[in-house]
């Protein structure tokens, strides 16, 4: 959308054609959107954490795991945390991070508590996926919504079936598809 | 601000201080980003300073935007952002919109009347 027409404020309709006016206005909430939602950081970032924690799960039997996560969790909001900002700064224009951080505790917490009541990886995973699909609703990301849903139907299946090293396997699927999501959003972003 | 209120043709509930091209555009970057900067505003709309500046008057003198001026290191900056009822006066904006578009493709679509006394 150009200044167009129009070079000082004022009642006049500008444009006659509504269709037309909904479609410059869609691309310009879309690129907007696109700069303001680097959702492939965190994706990346917990991505490569959740790869990053597979050894620590063979450590006195899931307390590596815990441990892992209960420094990891907050390491990687940090960054992501920095990251949004910097960005936003650095583009001029941003989210307010509110809704983010209460997002990224509830996450946290109700992990932990399906982790303690469920003494599998199912249930803490279970409870991430919830929260990543609030975290695609909050980054309006259907591929973010995607990868949630497929996080939380293998908590699922493995809460089912309880194969061998279901945690390994929960990991993988966690650690690999956020990761391919990450790269794959990071090549989208106009940003840069 | 000066809405026409009504349940009549759409186009009486388009908002003059919204319907405007660059007023709408400015409302469609801030009900997606929560705070602007006056630089990003104007490069997303490809918009000269002063033409930005006047339509940023228009659209805070009516309620829809807050603008802060602030300071990082030496630099000064200008955040803008879309207050609730600016994001309700875009809604309502693109809600008309999309009647008055319906109605044109309804029209297009309809067969055309015949005139009494005319067949």
């Amino acid at each position: 959308m150009t200044s167009g027409s129009s070079t000082a404020p004022g009642p006049a309709p500008i444009n006659d054609d509504p269709a037309a006016t909904l479609r410059q206005l869609e691309e310009v909430r879309r690129r907007t959107r696109a700069a303001v939602h680097p959702a492939w950081f965190p994706m990346l970032v917990f991505g490569a954490l959740g790869l990053a924690s597979i050894p620590f799960g063979s450590i006195g039997d899931g307390a590596g795991s815990g441990l892992f996560w209960l420094v990891a969790s907050p390491a990687g909001g940090y960054a992501t945390s920095r990251y949004y900002r910097d960005r936003a700064s650095s583009i001029g224009a941003g989210v307010r991070g509110r809704a983010y951080v209460a997002l990224g505790v509830a996450i946290f917490v109700t992990a932990w508590v399906a982790g303690a009541v469920t003494e599998s990886a199912a249930g803490p995973m279970l409870a991430v996926a919830v929260g990543y699909l609030g975290f695609a609703r909050l980054e309006r990301s259907r591929p973010v919504a995607a990868v949630s849903v497929v996080l939380g139907v293998s908590a699922v299946l493995v809460a089912v079936t309880d194969p061998a090293h279901g945690d390994v396997v929960l990991a993988l699927v966690f650690g690999l598809a956020f990761t391919g999501t990450g790269l794959l959003l990071r090549r989208r972003d106009p940003v840069g | 601000m000066t809405t026409v209120a009504g349940d009549g043709h759409p186009s009486q509930r388009l908002d003059d201080t919204v319907h405007q091209r660059v007023r709408l555009g400015i409302l469609a970057v801030l009900t997606e980003a929560d705070v602007a900067d006056f630089g990003f505003l104007k490069d997303a709309l490809s918009l000269t300073d002063g033409n930005l500046s006047r339509h940023l008057q228009v659209l805070e003198a009516a309620g829809f935007v807050t603008i802060t001026k602030a300071f990082e290191g030496r630099r000064p900056r200008t955040w803008i952002s879309c207050t609730k009822p600016g994001r309700a006066a875009f809604t309502a904006e693109l809600a008309a919109l999309r009647e008055l578009l319906a109605g044109v493709d309804r029209s297009r679509t309809e067969p055309p009347r015949r005139e009494d006394g005319h067949d």
